[in-house]
């Protein structure tokens, strides 16, 4: 099944040849989800569901992301848990839970290595770690950031943290690095924020230039951090040019809802679906398809989750679509653009928020 | 608080951290001189409409419907009607001085506790939301223009920010502890103690509900007027004020028919109206699916994302944890009698709007089922009508001391 799904080359299918394997598929994956758990099952019946009249993509229902961090929803015995992902929530915050079996495990791995040959070919790379390594030390919890680094990490032949347990530049290990691996290429991999913060401004305060011109660097986790400290992508790239002469510079959309199916940002700056996964623009009013270039809730679509019926969420995330199938890159399907998180509500009422300032 | 020897050393307070928008440090320091008011003193009638009209005739406050309400509430016709129904006012004195905290999320609130604090003949040091609302600077102008000499000692507008020095002070000098809404500031508030001679009035979160008797709603021929009563009580706050009904109960017969129309013309008016935030979109659906995923017995109506409707065939113990805002509504059809839906009628319940019904009929029908909750049974459109009766407080007399005698 997947298999088949994996074989396909990771940015060469036409949207509408797409929707012609994702159809089938994702109907086959909504009802083993829906005779394997029975809380998705109940969903679907509220919905009045029915799986006989879908004859689009666009009508398969969709899980709001925030139901894994208000319930246990599964499709498979406890005895299958092969391992839970959680999702970095601060403290206090609900995080995510994800459960998987082995089979959607492997598969995560694979998807995300079919997607990265894509940019980075097949060979692995010395590998340059924008975090600490002490994100990695509880490795029976699977934090989204430890996650991120650990799934990325197969793609890096060494291995190297940039930044001490406090926070604080390891320079001589970057250093070293850097000559060690000098006739190599170089894979840099981070959290925006983090590479901001520790990375940039730290080496930019100390007016410290690396010599990283043969590198690609790979980050995620979202923009609202340094969206409120009003930087720009513009900014963020060429501060990195400025520090290190890194030219190469890929941002990916993902969640931990949905891991493996990452969403990389082209050499024009769109973030690209992939073989194994969509995007659907919803206009906030109706959840109808929004059109091109029109403002929406961003929904993902993923035909990997087979543990959990997580294979089409509807995100907390504003999106909008950019084109189908003809980027300047030459990658197919569509291509979009991520605006940030929606923004908070302002409600009335007389329920009160007035406590947090006590 | 300090006691040596049976005398109590408070603790100093940094003024400086208050910051007034009515009364000054030196006001707060003379406390202790005021001396508490008989209920509906003729001074503080005077002053209250003295704001009223001047309220009334500012051009700034037109804009601002919530200050309107408010300035008509205060006008002397109306607090004298309320006046009357307070027979014993002259054995009555206010408690002495009256420590409010108003929610951060409805303006004009204030105002209102105000009111009932300067009625029932306290002095007033009321603590506003640091939020900037124009609501807030407009009336702060009006009291400062407005307020007479006598007046001044007995109203104390404040904002400060997180400091529990300063809300141990006041709660300790206080003798009347008015916390507004929320269960969360309560809590937090209620780590300041008050004299053991303190009353506390709290106003907790609360939920509240409608009743519609079907066929009258159909006979209605003004029906767009009980549409628009229904949107206030609702959308107007988001659907999330204590008084805004969150779950539809129809009687009598003929109740498909009845709901089909009110609910197309409901959602007519919000499409016209209401402007629906995007991320609560997301959470209303959010909201219907995590009360789907362990409820099968029930079914959606959904209007865009403006308006959802779901079908509940029975009462479940833990619906009240589902409910949602910004147009999120259950409905039951009450088959046989009113005792059916009797779990709603918890400590958490407050307000029962109804439409085609008596009030007294439903108070009749529910007041010997071992009830818990039900403070207010008024009609749709009604709802967020302020009393000084509110939320099971007689304010007036809550507020006031009665001294017997004989």
């Amino acid at each position: 099944m997947y298999e088949e799904i994996l074989n396909l080359a990771p940015f060469d299918i036409r949207q509408a040849e797409k929707e012609k394997i994702f159809l089938p598929y994702l109907k086959k994956l909504t009802n083993k989800h829906m005779e394997c758990s029975v809380k998705y099952n109940s969903v679907l019946h509220g919905l009045n569901f029915d799986l006989n009249n879908v004859e689009k993509v666009s009508e398969i229902p969709f899980l709001p992301v925030s139901i894994f961090k208000s319930m246990d929803i599964k499709s498979i015995d406890d005895k299958n848990i092969y391992k839970t992902m959680t999702s970095s929530g601060t403290t206090g915050q609900k995080v995510s839970k994800i459960y998987l079996d082995k089979k959607t495990a492997i598969n995560q791995q694979k998807t995300l290595a079919k997607i990265m040959s894509e940019f980075m070919g097949n060979s692995r790379l010395p590998m340059l770690i924008i975090d600490s390594p002490s994100v990695l030390r509880d490795r029976f919890k699977f934090s989204a950031r430890g996650a991120g680094i650990l799934g990325f990490s197969i793609f890096g032949s060494k291995r190297i943290y940039a930044l001490n347990d406090d926070m604080t530049l390891n320079l001589d290990g970057i250093n070293e690095f850097i000559s060690k691996y000098k006739e190599s290429k170089i894979f840099i991999f981070g959290f925006t924020f983090m590479i901001w913060q520790h990375f940039c401004v730290e080496l930019e305060k100390n007016e410290i230039k690396l010599n990283l011109g043969n590198s690609i660097l790979f980050h995620g986790g979202g923009w609202k951090k340094l969206t409120s400290l009003s930087i720009t992508t513009k900014d963020f790239k060429k501060k990195l040019y400025d520090t290190c002469g890194i030219t190469s510079i890929h941002d990916y959309y993902g969640m931990v809802e949905q891991t493996g199916c990452i969403y990389v940002e082209c050499e024009y700056g769109h973030l690209h679906t992939s073989s194994y996964s969509d995007v659907i623009i919803r206009n906030p009013y109706d959840f109808s398809e929004a059109s091109i270039n029109e403002k929406g809730i961003i929904q993902v679509i993923s035909l990997l989750p087979e543990s959990y019926p997580g294979h089409s969420l509807l995100t907390e995330d504003e999106g909008v679509l950019l084109g189908v199938d003809d980027c300047k890159c030459g990658r197919k399907g569509k291509y979009f653009r991520v605006l940030g998180r929606l923004k908070n509500a302002e409600i009335r009422g007389c329920s009160d928020t007035y406590a947090s300032q006590f | 608080m300090l006691k040596l020897g049976g005398v109590v050393i408070r603790m100093p307070v940094n003024f400086n951290k208050i910051k007034f928008l009515v009364g000054n440090k030196k006001i707060v320091e003379s406390i202790f001189n005021i001396a508490p008011l008989k209920p509906f003193d003729q001074r503080v009638i005077d002053y209250l409409d003295i704001l009223s009209k001047k309220i009334l005739r500012s051009s700034i406050a037109k804009s601002y419907p919530d200050i309107i309400t408010f300035g008509f509430w205060c006008r002397r016709s109306s607090i004298l009607s309320y006046k009357e129904k307070y027979i014993d006012i002259n054995n009555r004195l206010g408690r002495g001085i009256a420590f409010h905290i108003a929610p951060s999320n409805v303006p004009i609130n204030f105002a209102y506790s105000l009111v009932a604090g300067l009625l029932s003949g306290n002095i007033n040091i009321i603590r506003i939301s640091s939020k900037n609302f124009d609501q807030i600077e407009i009336m702060k102008e009006i009291i400062n223009e407005t307020l007479s000499e006598f007046l001044k000692d007995y109203i104390i507008l404040i904002q400060y920010d997180h400091d529990k020095n300063i809300t141990d002070y006041f709660s300790e000098i206080c003798d009347v502890r008015i916390i507004w809404g929320g269960d969360n500031t309560i809590r937090t508030i209620r780590e300041s103690s008050v004299g053991s001679r303190t009353i506390e009035i709290c106003f907790a979160d609360r939920n509240s509900m409608s009743i519609i008797d079907a066929e009258y709603f159909l006979k209605t021929e003004n029906k767009k007027r009980i549409i628009n009563d229904f949107y206030n009580d609702t959308y107007l706050s988001d659907q999330n004020a204590c008084t805004s009904p969150k779950i539809v109960c129809w009687k009598g017969e003929n109740i498909d028919n009845a709901e089909r129309i009110f609910w197309s013309m409901l959602y007519e008016k919000v499409l016209h109206d209401y402007e629906l935030q995007k991320v609560k979109a997301v959470e209303k659906y959010s909201k219907f699916i995590i009360y789907a995923s362990n409820h099968r017995n029930i079914d959606l109506q959904k209007f865009g994302n403006f308006l959802y409707v779901i079908n509940i065939r029975e009462i479940d113990k833990d619906i009240k944890d589902h409910f949602g805002d910004s147009g999120i509504f259950y409905q039951y059809h009450i088959k046989n009698s009113i005792e059916e839906i009797v779990s709603l009628f918890d400590k958490k319940l407050q307000t029962i709007s109804y439409f085609g019904l008596k009030a007294k009929d439903i108070y009749q029908n529910i007041s010997n089922l071992n009830i818990k909750g039900v403070d207010r049974i008024v009609p749709i459109g009604k709802t967020l009508d302020f009393d000084l009766i509110w939320d099971g407080y007689d304010l007036i007399n809550t507020m006031s001391r009665y001294i017997d005698l004989k």
